[in-house]
């Protein structure tokens, strides 16, 4: 299921990378295209000036989506507000090419009018996006926020409704039958909606300034502000038109800063998970067979956890020559604390176990110690078996576990219902009885954790105890490795591409009796 | 999917749920519980319209059950279907919790 997943955000990668290749390859064309339709001598100084700029613009832009795309493969993070950003703005720089090489090309009006509009376009989506990434780091579910998020995306669709009228009506801007640019009377009405934003994220950034760092705040504030000294000068100097170039910029400093910040976070979580798997995978019994001296019977186990950590595990160790001790437990909860815990619950149920006494007052010993400063409110559901190798006989404890499921030679697999204890660690005192039974040559017993009853499907059904029973009695005499990649086919095929958020742990041991050869 | 009715009046709590609590679930129950339990002497939980849980939300039942105990408060599970009834029998819950 887990692999599953992976090939599912691989699609998604590969797709975005397709998309987002696909498209600036179009733009560089379109760039080489439209700076040939004009001989670039011909061009006032100030204005090649200005078209060189917004090219350097552009190949920066590339540069960060490519290192953006490198991070996305390599840790996972993915900054899809933040590349939109970068998108948009390459795109603005574009049509800031077009719109100066078309200027007074007399032929090219219409091509020069579509290319400004989207221009004027592109400032809104710029807002917008910028919104999106700054509020997914200050937090997007106070009032505040979300209020402003109406307005700025009624805004939005005002802006870009009348950029569309603008096209024939030119309020905004114009471009003559000439090919001549000129600036309408309704312009500073356009240009309200980024000083009100503006205004709106300077605001909030001071509201919330405690969730940005430092560096944050830099980066976002110079993202605001210099802007504004640049589409100030650019008003008295026509020809100038440099505030998308500074917004790359800045956008630059804001991946170096931001970015890298939070994708080293991510990078030492992940290194901190991966090595605690490994330690827990470690104290798990798992080179099978793991008693290959003993005839008497066979064991296996498995333990699929959700996350890459988890809270479930399993043992078998031997007590003395004769006992046989088998643990199954689920910790509620998932990732490091869970695994913690595990780690705990299973160093003290074992010592316990090897110190003697029943399953019922070995438990009975453990809770309270688990219970014992569990600060974060854990607990641990246990089945607790001792099988005696030499009869067949088994005494087992139940807090708060799952049925295990015992089939009788030549029978077909049944739930043992026995009177359940509470979990452990749970409360403070919790009483627990012993209940016993036999084991008769060519029987198997299966210990399973609530991972394989409680599987999904995308629909939101449940494997459920009647499809495991099921499972199981497919193949009711094979070996326990045989049963358990049965049983672990049938949920894989159940769920097929539906996440899974709990870990899956089974058990099975099937006894040959003392005087019985192992059958292969 | 899932859904929480929380109503105080004076130092009763009622939450009603709905759905299924479950690990993405549990979370927002426990949130709710957390501001909302300080200043409740009884608390009650309606199931009628909950399905199913899991041991994500049994620990946030048991939390609740506890901090009740230590103020020596009540809490009570009404209208709680076969299928959680079975769970709670199965880790023992029936023991600790009042279910009506």
């Amino acid at each position: 299921m887990q692999m599953e997943n992976k090939k599912d955000n691989n699609r998604v990668k590969r797709r975005t990378a397709v998309i987002t290749v696909g498209f600036n390859i179009a733009l560089i064309i379109a760039t080489i295209v439209i700076i040939h339709i004009r001989d670039v001598d011909t061009l006032a100084p100030v204005r090649a000036m200005n078209v060189g700029i917004d090219l350097v613009g552009m190949i920066i832009g590339f540069l960060i989506l490519l290192f953006c795309y490198i991070d996305l493969q390599r840790v996972g993070v993915d900054f899809r507000y933040f590349r939109y950003l970068v998108e948009a703005t390459i795109l603005a720089l574009f049509t800031d090419i077009g719109a100066w090489v078309m200027e007074e090309r007399q032929e090219l009006w219409l091509l020069n009018r579509i290319d400004n509009t989207v221009f004027y376009m592109c400032m809104p989506t710029v807002v917008i996006f910028f919104w999106h990434y700054f509020t997914r780091i200050i937090g997007r579910e106070d009032k505040l926020v979300i209020t402003a998020e109406r307005w700025f995306k009624l805004g939005y669709v005002l802006e870009m409704l009348m950029c569309t009228a603008n096209f024939f009506l030119g309020f905004f801007f114009s471009i003559d039958h000439q090919g001549v640019y000129h600036r309408g009377p309704l312009y500073p009405l356009f240009m309200l909606y980024l000083l009100a934003f503006g205004a709106v994220v300077v605001i909030l950034m001071i509201i919330y300034r405690n969730r940005l760092s430092r560096r944050q705040i830099v980066a976002v504030s110079a993202y605001i502000a210099t802007p504004f000294p640049v589409i100030f000068i650019s008003f008295f100097i026509y020809g100038l038109s440099l505030n998308y170039a500074v917004c790359m910029l800045d956008l630059l400093v804001m991946y170096c800063i931001v970015n890298i910040e939070q994708g080293r976070e991510k990078l030492a979580v992940e290194k901190e998970l991966s090595t605690a798997a490994s330690i827990q995978e470690g104290v798990l019994p798992h080179v099978f067979p793991l008693f290959p001296e003993r005839k008497e019977f066979d064991l296996h186990a498995s333990m699929d956890p959700a996350k890459e950590v988890g809270g479930d595990f399993y043992d078998a160790f031997f007590i003395d020559d004769d006992h046989m001790a088998i643990v199954v437990a689920d910790v509620s909860g998932k990732g490091i604390p869970a695994a913690l815990f595990m780690l705990i619950s299973r160093t003290l149920i074992k010592n316990r176990t090897m110190m003697g006494g029943t399953p019922a007052e070995i438990l009975m010993d453990v809770n309270p110690q688990l219970y014992e400063g569990n600060q974060a409110k854990m607990f641990v559901t246990v089945w607790l078996g001792i099988i005696t190798i030499s009869t067949g006989h088994v005494t087992e404890a139940n807090a708060g576990h799952e049925y295990p499921a015992i089939r009788h030679a030549d029978g077909s697999f049944e739930l043992l219902k026995r009177k359940h204890g509470l979990v452990l660690g749970g409360m403070k005192k919790a009483g627990y009885t012993d209940d016993e039974f036999e084991l008769n040559p060519g029987d198997t017993i299966f210990v399973y954790t609530d991972g394989v009853p409680e599987a999904t499907d995308a629909r939101g059904q449940r494997f459920g105890m009647d499809r495991m029973t099921e499972s199981l009695n497919k193949k009711p005499d094979a070996v326990p490795r045989e049963l358990l990649e049965t049983v672990r086919a049938d949920v894989d095929a159940f769920v097929g591409n539906a996440p899974q958020f709990d870990d899956l742990t089974m058990l099975a041991v099937k006894y040959y009796g003392s005087g019985t050869a192992k059958q292969s | 999917m899932f859904n929480i009715i929380a109503e105080s009046a004076g130092t009763t709590l009622s939450i009603a749920l709905e759905g299924v609590l479950d690990t993405q679930a549990a979370p927002k129950l426990e949130a709710l519980i957390n501001e909302k339990i300080a200043d409740a002497t009884e608390v009650k939980f309606d199931f009628a319209n909950l399905e199913y849980l899991t041991s994500a939300g049994l620990r946030v039942l048991l939390t609740a059950q506890q901090e009740m105990d230590d103020k020596e408060g009540i809490m009570s599970l009404t209208n709680v279907n076969d299928e959680i009834m079975e769970i709670f029998d199965m880790t023992g819950f029936t023991d600790v919790l009042t279910i009506i």
